[in-house]
């Protein structure tokens, strides 16, 4: 019992231990699992902000495009009407085209112009003239068309005159030496005569982007980079940046570090199927903000991840003393349990041992008492066939005679039923006919003249199959039958009844003569028991107790249905052979080891 | 003096010279190859110039042949006219010799203005109403294709052909033309087909010669 009583101090010290591992482990885990969620949900929003920017940007920048854009189709419309410009374009006379030109597009140079009450930012850098070859028409020295900045000029020229308004973007070097964009819209002049189109105007203006909330903007084509706010080194690496990409053709965003702290570089394509070489405009975000709060975050979360392991590991020890209580008392009582068993076990084995002792007793006793009754039997009728014999000495070696052979019987009786008490008993179960069982029994009876000088009633319903063992379900009947009869009274009667009720046969055996009287009525099933008036019957009182077993064996049973005035009668039930299943026995009346064998099935 | 008889595309035409014909005068007949008229257009049927990719012709086609080099100086500058009428030029088509003049009044209830930037004559008579006193015109004292345009006006076209030589004529609409009185010599005959294409050919002519020649062979 020692170690037992260890086992518990030593379950409750591994219990604990699970419990503080599996504290760490989930808490571990979902301190984990917390931070990385923050983590990315907060560079996804960063990044849908700086998005939503982006778009506003660039929402922004179209609407100034726009703008511009409409103010040039409106002066190129009446350009277009201008005859003056059909003659210097036509008439060999490019010399006056700027000069005609100039009063239309003076305003583009000089100033702004109010659209709609709103100042526009429309103020031109130049404008120039592309022939329908797409050339560059020179201004010849008229400088209210504005200087071009150097190394446009080429870069202007199209293909021809282009169907719609189109886009384009140049970096030019500026004035303090960095790089600054133009935005170029080239809108075609179509003659309201010939719907020809006659020229191309092309019109340049300062592309600044303004820059937004923590956002440096630039234009990047041709391979350079126009980009206010970031000194020339970061251009130059930002340049290389998108030159790279471009290359491999990916799509942003791309990071670059600058001094350290990481910036996000988007993109927009600004002038998608133009004619011109496409430009993009480019917004660099600084990532300090994102990074410092993520970093704050993570903080947080490991702060909280390890309050949450301390608290956990603190309270893990009243947790596991808790906890183990009932552990303990489980283990407690599993051990009383085994204790039980084995207990029950010891008990049960001993009993199964006297048992077999008991059957193996009976049977060898009952089988040691065979013997000399069939030596004191035969040597019995020996001597009554000597012809010498008196009559006197005849009839009492008769009666000694019946007596060996009532002997005979009580010792098969008690055989079978130590056999039944140690279960050996093996019941051949098939199904018979109810009257095939009773008629060889009543005709047995018959040569009886106590039978004879009864009145007999047998009702049998048609048809009615037992299953059961044909040898035992016959002795069965015959304890029945004898009892009918050795009970009965002169000038009495017998009424034997048979009908199916459910899944059984009842056979119902009647019998006039003295009732049984009623505290006896309990009792009589019981092993010789002898009724008090029975003492001048025959018999030992074995029969019944029988009968009853070897029924409920069966399946069935046997019982006392009424015993009143001048009627006794008996219900015998066995199983009908038509019910299908199995019929265990009814209240087990013999130890391990009953065998039912139904004809092959178990 | 030689008078020549010569036809014009529409409208009044002044005759300017009138000469006797000299019995030594030489002719030239024959044919310009013109290009077929084109479809006309609906805005075609208003005018009569046109340009179409940036070449102006007449329509129907017609062509202007003319004696290069055979400018008398001593002849009389013709001066024709060019009205305003309709939101037309009418004539659209005036040839004169290098150094006559046009002028240019105004028919119609509308300003209207005259000017042209042709390298041969670059002029802007500025805008006027009809009744402006004195007419205004312009002396056009260089050869070449002058186009005559309106300020105010885009679809107003005209074409002054100003030819170096007193010796001209417009074919009919089928190419043919007659030249009579013309000088003996060695000359290069030309033929103004369209702004972009006159075609020429070297002719020796002698007295009394009538040379048959068409410009579409060779």
């Amino acid at each position: 019992m020692n170690a037992e009583a260890e086992a518990p101090g030593r379950t409750v010290g591994r219990f604990h231990f699970r419990i503080l591992a599996g504290t760490l482990l989930v808490v571990g885990a979902l301190t984990a699992l917390g931070a990385l969620f923050a983590h990315r949900q907060l560079a996804l929003g960063a990044g849908r902000e700086l998005e939503a920017v982006i778009d506003q940007q660039m929402e922004g920048a179209l609407r100034v495009r726009a703008l511009r854009e409409s103010v040039l189709a409106g002066i190129c419309g009446r350009l277009a009407r201008l005859p003056r410009i059909h003659a210097a374009l036509e008439d060999d006379a490019l010399d006056l085209l700027y000069p005609s030109a100039r009063n239309e597009l003076r305003f583009l140079i000089d100033g702004q112009v109010s659209s709609g009450g709103t100042e526009v930012p429309i103020q031109a850098v130049f404008y120039r003239f592309l022939d329908a070859g797409g050339h560059v028409i020179p201004t010849q020295g008229d400088d209210a068309a504005g200087d071009l900045p150097t190394g446009i000029e080429a870069a202007l020229a199209l293909p021809g005159v282009p169907d719609t308004r189109e886009h384009g973007f140049f970096i030019v070097p500026g004035e303090a030496g960095d790089a600054e964009a133009v935005e170029v819209f080239a809108a075609p002049i179509v003659s309201t005569v010939t719907w020809r189109p006659i020229a191309t105007l092309v019109v340049g203006f300062p592309a600044q982007p303004q820059p937004g909330d923590g956002l440096a903007t630039g234009i990047w084509t041709g391979g350079a980079l126009a980009m206010d706010g970031v000194d020339a080194a970061t251009r130059a690496r930002l340049g290389a940046l998108l030159a790279t990409n471009a290359r491999r053709g990916s799509t942003p965003p791309r990071t670059l570090d600058i001094r350290g702290v990481p910036h996000r570089v988007d993109t927009r394509v600004l002038n998608s199927g133009s004619p011109y070489p496409p430009a993009h405009e480019v917004f660099l975000s600084s990532m300090a903000s994102l990074a410092e709060r993520q970093t704050r975050s993570l903080r947080q979360i490991l702060r909280a991840g390890a309050v949450l392991f301390l608290t956990g590991a603190l309270l893990s020890y009243p947790l596991a003393r808790r906890l183990a209580r009932p552990v303990h008392a489980l283990a407690r009582a599993s051990a009383e349990e085994h204790t039980q068993r084995l207990l029950t076990e010891a008990r049960l084995n001993s009993a199964t041992r006297e048992l077999d002792r008991a059957a193996r007793f009976s049977a060898d006793a009952s089988h040691q008492l065979k013997t000399p009754v069939s030596v004191m039997r035969a040597g019995l009728e020996l001597l009554l066939g000597d012809p010498r014999l008196a009559r006197r000495h005849r009839s009492e070696l008769e009666g000694l005679i019946r007596q060996t052979q009532r002997l005979t019987k009580v010792i098969d009786d008690l055989l079978l039923l130590s056999r039944i008490d140690a279960g050996r008993l093996r019941l051949t179960l098939r199904p018979h006919r109810l009257s095939a069982l009773l008629e060889p029994l009543l005709d047995d009876f018959s040569i009886l003249p106590d039978w004879e000088a009864l009145s007999r009633e047998v009702v049998l319903e048609p048809g009615l199959e037992v299953r059961c063992d044909l040898g035992y379900a016959s002795i069965i009947l015959q304890a029945i039958l004898e009892n009918a009869l050795k009970y009965n009274r002169g000038g009495g009667r017998i009424r034997i009844a048979g009908f199916a009720s459910g899944l059984f046969v009842t056979l119902r055996v009647g019998n006039t003569g003295a009732s049984i009287p009623e505290p006896a009525q309990p009792h009589i099933f019981d092993r010789f028991h002898r009724g008090a008036s029975g003492e001048n019957i025959a018999g030992y009182g074995l029969g019944l107790s029988l009968a009853r077993d070897l029924a409920r064996l069966h399946g069935g049973d046997l019982q006392l249905a009424v015993s009143i005035d001048d009627w006794t009668e008996f219900n015998l039930s066995l199983p009908a052979a038509k019910a299908e299943g199995n019929f265990p026995a009814t209240h087990s009346v013999a130890g391990p080891g009953v065998h039912n064998t139904d004809g092959g099935n178990a | 003096m030689v008078w020549i008889p010569y036809g014009v595309l529409s409208g009044t035409a002044l005759p300017l010279l009138f000469a006797t014909l000299p019995l030594s005068a030489a002719s030239i007949v024959g044919t310009v190859p013109l290009p077929e008229a084109p479809p006309a257009t609906v805005m075609a049927k208003r005018y009569e110039i046109v340009s179409r990719g940036g070449v102006l012709s007449t329509i129907p086609p017609v062509g202007v042949v003319w004696l290069e080099g055979a400018l008398d100086p001593e002849a009389e500058k013709p001066a024709l006219e060019m009205v305003q009428k309709d939101f037309l030029f009418s004539p659209s088509l005036i040839v004169i010799p290098t150094g006559g003049s046009v002028s240019f009044p105004n028919l119609d209830d509308e300003y209207h203005n005259v000017f042209s930037y042709s390298p041969p004559k670059r002029f802007d008579l500025g805008r006027y109403m009809p009744g402006e006193e004195p007419v205004p015109s312009q002396v056009f004292d260089q050869p070449g294709l002058v186009t005559v345009r309106c300020e105010i006006h885009e679809h107003m076209r005209a074409i002054i052909l100003v030819v170096d030589s007193s010796h001209y004529t417009t074919t009919g609409t089928d190419g043919s033309f007659r030249l009579d009185g013309l000088p003996a010599g060695t000359y290069t005959l030309k033929a103004w087909v369209n702004s972009e294409l006159t075609l020429e050919k070297q002719v020796t002519l002698e007295a009394a010669q009538t040379i048959e020649l068409s410009f579409g062979e060779e």
